[in-house]
């Protein structure tokens, strides 16, 4: 796995955040307690002296691990987050992507309904997943929550989209060309807190975080952030393999994702 | 008449019921690493985390518990969810890494 510059890696994530924070105002980020997003925070934190200057939302489907939950309310109260708990339901019939896609949508859809939020920013990367690699800086969404990913805006030469031609959203993802290796080495170099299931324990150890009923421990003896760099360094193995939601045909999950599904 | 594989197997399973009744009076670490090594050959193959109704505050994770089922689903253990350091508490998933969430209910 190829490492980039941290340093410009940051700096470019840092203009994104305030480039959408000036241009948008109503904005909010999600959270998953996961790695990404801790780390966008972290990011965000920086690009605000300290401060994560708009509302951070975690859509609360009711079933992620206890250490989630445990971390969810340190962090927030450590740096001092104005967090949004937005409760999806499940639905007795769950499949890895219905209850991620469809449940969290509809919640997320709620929230910014009542908020009037008019960008997200969303800690999603392009070597996560094919259907990611599409996506844009500033990635706009229609009012249904639509994404027309065959026909999006060029982002050349640090020119992004800024305007919002339909009442719907934008959708932000500073780090979208980070690579894993990338958010464990800042992890590291910036003391960032970490959920601690992305620990080993008996052999096993979740190298993507999502909820109880979706996220499959893989085989990993990695105890600590060093071990997690060292084992990544020659892994030839998917992150998101132990993600169930990720088990779907590629071309349905584009279309799902067309669709507004997250 | 009971044979020696049945007695075995009784002397395991009870070996395991000692540790999870030291568990649910004391969520220490050394206790959760007790059950962690004897979780292989418990027979336990599937968890649920229950949490009661409102999930709001760090309060409810105390009032959660963690159910696990043998391989036909039956119920066998409830444990608690928290790992305790002194004051400091966190989440005790990680203990059942291996195991497989019970999709059978929610």
């Amino acid at each position: 796995m190829m490492e980039q510059d941290l340093d410009k890696l940051e700096e470019k994530s840092i203009f994104i955040i305030r480039e959408a924070k000036e241009k948008f105002g109503n904005i909010a980020a999600l959270w998953s307690m996961g790695k990404d997003s801790t780390t966008m925070l972290a990011i965000a934190r920086k690009a605000f002296l300290g401060k994560i200057p708009f509302p951070v939302i975690h859509i609360d489907n009711g079933i992620d691990f206890p250490e989630s939950y445990k971390f969810r309310y340190d962090l927030a109260k450590k740096w001092n987050m104005d967090l949004i708990v937005a409760k999806s339901e499940i639905k007795q019939e769950i499949s890895g992507f219905s209850c991620c896609g469809a449940n969290k949508t509809a919640a997320l859809r709620k929230i910014m309904d009542e908020y009037k939020f008019n960008a997200l920013i969303v800690s999603i990367r392009r070597d996560e997943h094919g259907i990611r690699a599409k996506e844009r800086y500033f990635s706009p969404r229609t009012k249904e929550f639509k994404w027309d990913y065959k026909n999006q805006p060029a982002e050349l030469w640090n020119n992004y989209t800024s305007k919002l031609d339909t009442k719907g959203h934008v959708r932000i993802h500073p780090i979208l060309d980070w690579n894993e290796i990338d958010i464990w080495n800042y992890i590291r170099e910036n003391d960032v807190p970490i959920n601690p299931l992305y620990y080993s324990k008996n052999g096993l150890r979740y190298r993507s975080l999502g909820c109880t009923h979706c996220t499959v421990a893989l085989k990993s003896n990695a105890r600590n952030v060093d071990q997690i760099i060292k084992e990544l360094e020659v892994t030839e193995t998917e992150e998101r393999s132990g993600r169930q939601q990720d088990k779907e045909k590629e071309y349905v999950m584009e279309k799902l994702r067309a669709l507004g599904y997250m | 008449m009971f044979t020696m594989a049945a007695r075995k197997q009784s002397e395991k399973r009870n070996g395991f019921d000692a540790i999870v009744r030291k568990l649910n009076s004391d969520q220490s670490e050394e206790n959760w690493e007790s059950f962690a090594s004897a979780l292989k050959k418990s027979g336990i193959r599937y968890y649920n985390v229950v949490f009661p109704s409102g999930l709001d505050g760090e309060a409810d994770l105390t009032k959660s518990h963690i159910t696990l089922y043998d391989k036909n689903y039956a119920e066998k253990h409830k444990i608690p969810v928290l790992c305790r350091h002194g004051k400091k508490i966190e989440g005790a998933t990680r203990y059942l890494i291996g195991l497989e969430i019970n999709r059978k209910v929610l």
